[in-house]
């Protein structure tokens, strides 16, 4: 079954970057990605922060380029999901 | 396939999910996948579109994603311009900016006043003496009017200057208010003459932030990271509260508010049964229980007497509900107080409907107040129009529910909305003599009517802008102009002629009820260019005085023809035969109905009803 966290997180990504959840994989990035520009960018921080309540480090801002940072951020605070 | 229904739908199903879930992420995701939907296709009428621009010291795009889907659930469809960030002043002076390109109907601009400030004030402004800090406001509000002044004098738009947010930190603590201009003293001060230098300006608007701020919480309402990393100054959840506020004006100038609240009885206005708990058992008092019953009807009256007309729509017997009207002490709204009320065991909705046409105004324009939630579901399923409000559980609350909405607002307040809850009253006397009186002739010469018709003023301006922009049903061509483009035709009397039509009755003022435009097309030809009446005094003739006034003062001009239109809209039909009744040849028709009429002056005449008094000034 999904965890409440992994769903939570899903959703964030799904709602920010007009994605299915199908379609979430590891790659995609700032770069291939039209719609994650610097604004996006910040609104998918906000809503992590909010979601998981936790504050991102700059470099963590900075360091996050793809969906799979994202996770790889995730898992540093403890938050773990796939 | 219709590709218009089509995107219609597609945005529909979109606004769904926020409409089930108001979320920002639900927000953000509807906004965006919007923008990708293609309107092209899609021919916006005018009364439904609406360009605003947003102006801002700091990163305003998240409240847009709010504007633009509160403007879509009221059925308009935004275009919205976000100026660069901090670019305010350059695009305000650059005639040729984005924003002028933008071709705004509202300019909405949000200031912080620190960017106006030097980086160190607050660090100075202990040490600042008293005089350096009068010069310092000074400097800042003469720099604000001289902005706003420019971007009034360039632009037709509606203006709205967000004040600023009064600090609740300052360097002196507790002491701040024992300094002659404190820190929060210097805010409060630049927002109050701000107030005053606005005041009497009808196209620019202090928007109340401070006020929004506080009432959201100063301590929450900024997003202090967000802010430092992207200049995103506003808290995600503090978005939907401005926007909210923000869309006050932006329904009052699209006619998108409301004139009537229709109020049930039973729970709503008092508490109890007055068919089972009578008199004396119905929960109304100055002490509780009862005073919050009291304490909602006092709000009710207080919107009443700026202009909202009061309507009843209740299941009672008639006899029982009247006599709380008359006799209970603690009563406060009166029979007086009603434009109309329909007290039966009939269906609320045809009630409803009936309320419309005695009223004559739209179901649009209704608010309907009712405790039974099973009332509110056949209202809101049958007549979408109307705007049900979700009443909260307990009546201790109806006040602030009532209190919070933002559908009662216009952009300026006229004589008419003063009294119109007494003209309202009025006129139900004159429909109750109606029936007394057997043909409508007689009656019409008993009202002792006298039809004031003048040429416009610059008083009135506001009145005949609130009525072109109104006024469906007897109503021409339904040209909707903006007080701007009033003013421009005003100025410039060898072009246009402006007339007002004022009524008085025996029982009582009308106030400014008709407004008729005729263009000076040419020496021999003269064009009703918009020809208009309030419904309230529709069917007593006044129209076809009002005509017979434009039509002799052509004549002296010995003009040849005074050309005349019927542009048809979906509530217009009532005057599809006002010209040819009136003597009109008729020499174009066009397929979607539109007719264009000619008179001859000098050589046909007209009959006019001479019971009416005609006063020309």
């Amino acid at each position: 079954m999904m965890t409440k966290a992994q769903d939570i997180y899903e959703d964030i990504i799904c709602k920010i970057l007009l994605l299915e959840r199908n379609m979430i994989n590891n790659d995609i990035s700032q770069k291939n990605l039209e719609i994650w520009d610097s604004m996006t960018h910040l609104a998918l921080v906000s809503e992590l922060e909010q979601a998981f309540d936790f504050f991102l480090s700059d470099d963590d801002i900075i360091e996050i380029k793809t969906i799979g940072d994202i996770k790889k951020i995730l898992g540093k605070h403890g938050i773990n999901v796939t | 396939m219709n590709s218009r229904i089509d995107v219609f739908h597609e945005q529909n199903d979109l606004l769904e999910l926020v409409r089930k879930e108001p979320t920002h992420r639900n927000y953000w995701n509807v906004y965006k996948r919007i923008k990708q939907l293609d309107f092209s296709t899609m021919e916006i009428p005018p009364s439904q579109g609406i360009n605003i621009a947003l102006m801002s010291s700091f990163t305003i795009d998240p409240l847009a994603i709010y504007l633009d889907i509160y403007c879509r659930l009221e059925g308009l469809f935004p275009e919205i311009y976000i100026a660069p960030f901090n670019r305010f002043q350059e695009e305000i002076i650059n005639e040729q900016s984005g924003l002028y390109q933008s071709q705004p109907d509202i300019v909405i601009l949000f200031i912080e006043v620190e960017s106006l400030l030097e980086d160190m004030f607050r660090v100075k402004f202990p040490q600042t003496n008293i005089k350096d800090k009068q010069t310092e406001l000074d400097r800042i509000i003469q720099n604000l009017i001289q902005l706003l002044t420019l971007l009034n004098q360039r632009s037709e738009s509606l203006i709205l200057f967000s004040n600023f947010v009064l600090p609740t930190f300052s360097p002196f603590g507790i002491l701040d208010n024992k300094q002659e201009i404190g820190f929060k003293r210097f805010y409060q001060l630049l927002n109050t003459r701000l107030e005053k230098s606005f005041r009497n300006n009808k196209q620019v608007f202090i928007f109340d932030l401070n006020e929004v701020a506080s009432s959201y919480g100063k301590d929450r309402y900024m997003n202090y990271s967000m802010n430092y990393r992207g200049s995103l100054l506003f808290k995600d959840s503090f978005l939907p509260h401005v926007s909210y506020e923000l869309m006050g004006y932006i329904k009052a100038l699209k006619s998108k508010n409301r004139k009537c609240v229709v109020l049930d009885l039973d729970g709503t206005l008092w508490g109890g049964i007055i068919g089972e708990d009578e008199l004396d058992g119905i929960k109304l008092n100055v002490t509780y229980p009862g005073n919050e019953f009291v304490d909602f009807q006092r709000s009710l009256l207080s919107l009443n007497n700026r202009g909202i007309i009061l309507a009843v729509n209740s299941k009672n017997n008639l006899d029982d509900a009247l006599e709380v009207f008359q006799k209970h002490p603690f009563m406060l709204i009166k029979e007086k107080n009603l434009a109309a009320y329909r007290i039966n065991w009939n269906d609320k909705v045809q009630n409803l409907i009936e309320l419309s046409k005695e009223i004559n105004i739209g179901l649009d324009s209704f608010v309907f107040l009712d405790d039974n939630p099973i009332e509110r579901e056949r209202i809101r399923t049958s007549l979408p129009d109307v705007h049900v409000v979700e009443l909260p559980a307990s009546p201790t609350l109806f006040r602030q529910a009532l209190e919070k909405m933002n559908d009662f607002n216009t952009l300026s307040l006229t004589r008419e909305d003063l009294n119109r809850g007494k003209m309202y009253y009025a006129r139900r006397k004159r429909q109750v003599l109606e029936q007394q009186v057997q043909s409508i002739e007689e009656f019409i010469k008993s009202l002792n009517i006298v039809a004031k018709i003048k040429f416009a003023d610059d008083l009135v301006l506001p009145r005949i802008t609130s009525l072109l922009n109104r006024t469906n049903q007897f109503n021409l061509t339904t040209r909707r102009y903006t007080e701007a483009e009033i003013h421009q035709m005003f100025s410039n009397s060898e072009r246009y002629l402006i007339y007002t039509l004022e009524v008085l009755d025996k029982y009582g003022h009308e106030g400014t009820v008709g407004v008729a435009i005729v263009k000076i097309n040419s020496v021999e030809t003269y064009l009703i260019d918009s020809f208009l009446m309030s419904c309230r005094v529709i069917g007593r003739k006044i129209e076809t005085t009002f005509l017979y006034k434009i039509i002799k003062d052509v004549q002296k001009k010995k003009v040849e023809n005074l050309e005349a239109e019927y542009i048809p809209t979906k509530k217009n039909s009532l005057v599809k035969d006002f010209y040819p009744k009136h003597g009109f040849k008729l020499v174009e028709k066009r397929n979607d109905g539109y007719m264009r009429w000619v008179f001859h002056p000098l050589e046909s005449k007209i009959i006019y009803p001479e019971y009416i008094q005609v006063v020309e000034e």
